[in-house]
């Protein structure tokens, strides 16, 4: 088990994370904040490149810098700006990173051979990175973090920059390897979590908000969350969502304390009318 | 019978303590020794992976080396220990920098980092290597300045003090220093401690050096050596103050 047992992490006079406690077992962990909020911070700390003001992480009691290279050997990143050597193959590159994560070569050439199957890759094995697109370059990032088999998988904004379908891959990718093992998920986009997340994490001002399964998540806000066709006649204070287009009308998906307007309809709430409006001083700026 | 059974099934002293050292030895890692610790990297990376992406430093660091030095060897007699004392551990140095700036504002660094084989732990056994290239240099330079045995024990001497003198500083100050232009600081470290004597000092520096007891620079040369393996241990483990890179990458 992984906890991180009141952290607070500061740099200078700021603090990105205060009194931060959080325990992590199997499954996939989605932490969603906006930007800035410390996400990729905690992660830092996890993946021990930086170290917390105060408090402690233990992996199954033991404090994770002290333990240096035995944790290093159980943890696999990718970082959120994944760099590569453009002039190298995948194969080439991950042979390289087998070899710094301890693996012997005959282990590591297997193993290699398996995750360029996994991500699909197999075709490009021996092909210069140069000429990848952002997604095939994401899936050597997933493919390199999982080369020593990882008890904790660290993903820092995985799908930025991905188009859709590479998106829904990814997804698809990460739900699979989830078995056996902790994946501490790092996005801001609600859709890459809402489908393979078993835990949410929220931040808001620097603290823990909440971390809870998705629907208990989305269940703080049942009966709160309605649609109209007329904004313009809901009287009560509102916080507006989203806006759709649906047979001509524009429907507006608005957050309400009372009770709605008569021609509302009460819808149930999903992740990103969560995150809208926990974040609503943050996102609607 | 049984109080007889029960005294000699007891174990001696001698025994117990015999399993509490087993006990010990397998619930307990000692902590491995940095050579144990390059052995090992060495046998799982080799050469080809601990020297990756070094090829580029490896030029430019030939490039400086010809333009620095190679106008020096012909410089004249009379400034021959100033010149030793000067360009000794200037291999060392040029290499270092070069393939450790490559590394730090590489894309990789980071994830180099979090790897069993960190990038610290592959960079401690690159200043090994570097040191013994380093060496080399530094025996090269003192056979071609001196003309005979007892000029080759004291100009080797007195390049050993130099080598290692700038060694150790530069790895004090780069293990202690967090920003990235650590490695350019190591630079101009040599260039205060083993160059501004010579342009302040000029001929008295040049007498002094020459005047040196082989003694004291073999002296001072294997202390420093001792304090810069000591420097290359603590280099491998984290330097909290390394974080900062974080924040101002």
């Amino acid at each position: 088990m992984l906890l991180v047992n009141h952290v607070t992490k500061n740099f200078g006079k700021f603090t990105v994370l205060s009194d931060l406690t959080l325990e992590f077992e199997n499954g996939v962990y989605g932490l969603l904040a906006p930007n800035g909020a410390g996400k990729t911070t905690l992660i830092k700390m996890l993946t021990t490149l930086i170290f917390p003001s105060s408090g402690e992480i233990l992996w199954n009691g033991n404090e994770i810098v002290k333990l240096g290279e035995n944790y290093r050997d159980l943890i696999g990143y990718l970082p959120q700006e994944f760099g590569y050597y453009k002039n190298h193959s995948p194969f080439d590159f991950l042979m390289y990173l087998s070899a710094l994560k301890g693996m012997e070569k005959k282990a590591a050439s297997k193993r290699v051979e398996e995750l360029l199957e996994l991500v699909s890759l197999s075709d490009v094995r021996n092909k210069k990175m140069k000429k990848f697109s952002g997604g095939m370059i994401q899936r050597v990032g997933i493919a390199q973090a999982m080369l020593n088999d990882p008890k904790i998988l660290i993903l820092d904004e995985p799908t930025a920059g991905l188009d859709p379908k590479e998106r829904v891959r990814f997804r698809n990718l990460i739900s699979s390897l989830s078995k056996d093992r902790i994946v501490i998920l790092s996005t801001h986009i609600v859709s890459d979590i809402e489908t393979i997340a078993n835990h949410v994490v929220l931040f808001k001002d620097h603290k823990l908000y909440c971390d809870d399964s998705p629907a208990n998540v989305c269940r703080t806000l049942v009966g709160k969350v309605f649609e109209t066709q007329d904004i313009s006649s809901v009287k009560e204070p509102y916080l507006l969502l989203t806006e759709r287009q649906e047979e001509g009308y524009t429907i507006t998906r608005y957050v309400c304390e009372g009770k709605g307007q008569f021609d509302a309809k009460s819808v149930v709430p999903n992740l990103e009318d969560v995150f809208l409006y926990v974040y609503r001083d943050e996102v609607l700026e | 019978m049984i109080m007889n059974e029960t005294i000699k099934t007891e174990p001696t002293q001698i025994e117990k303590e015999q399993s509490i050292e087993i006990i010990l030895s397998k619930g307990l890692k000692k902590p491995r020794s940095i050579w144990s610790l390059f052995r090992e990297m060495h046998q799982l990376l080799g050469f080809r992976f601990i020297f990756w992406d070094t090829a580029l430093a490896f030029v430019l660091s030939s490039v400086v080396l010809i333009a620095v030095v190679f106008p020096l060897i012909f410089a004249p007699k009379a400034l021959s220990c100033t010149i030793l004392f000067a360009c000794s551990p200037l291999l060392f140095l040029i290499v270092l920098f070069f393939s450790e700036m490559i590394e730090i504002t590489g894309s990789l660094y980071e994830l180099k980092l979090t790897c069993k084989y960190s990038i610290r732990q592959i960079t401690a056994y690159r200043i090994m290597c570097f040191s013994l290239l380093g060496l080399i240099f530094c025996i090269g330079m003192t056979a071609h300045q001196s003309e005979n045995i007892y000029e080759l024990l004291h100009l080797f001497a007195l390049s050993l003090c130099s080598f290692f003198l700038c060694a150790f500083v530069s790895l004090f100050f780069i293990r202690c220093f967090a920003r990235k232009a650590r490695f350019a600081f190591a630079i101009s470290l040599w260039f205060g401690i083993l160059c501004l004597p010579a342009l302040f000092f000029g001929k008295k520096w040049e007498l002094f050096l020459s005047e040196l007891p082989v003694a004291v620079s073999l002296g001072v040369a294997i202390l420093c050596a001792v304090l810069f393996l000591f420097e290359i241990r603590k280099f491998v483990t984290a330097n909290p103050k390394e974080e900062m890179t974080y924040v101002t990458r």
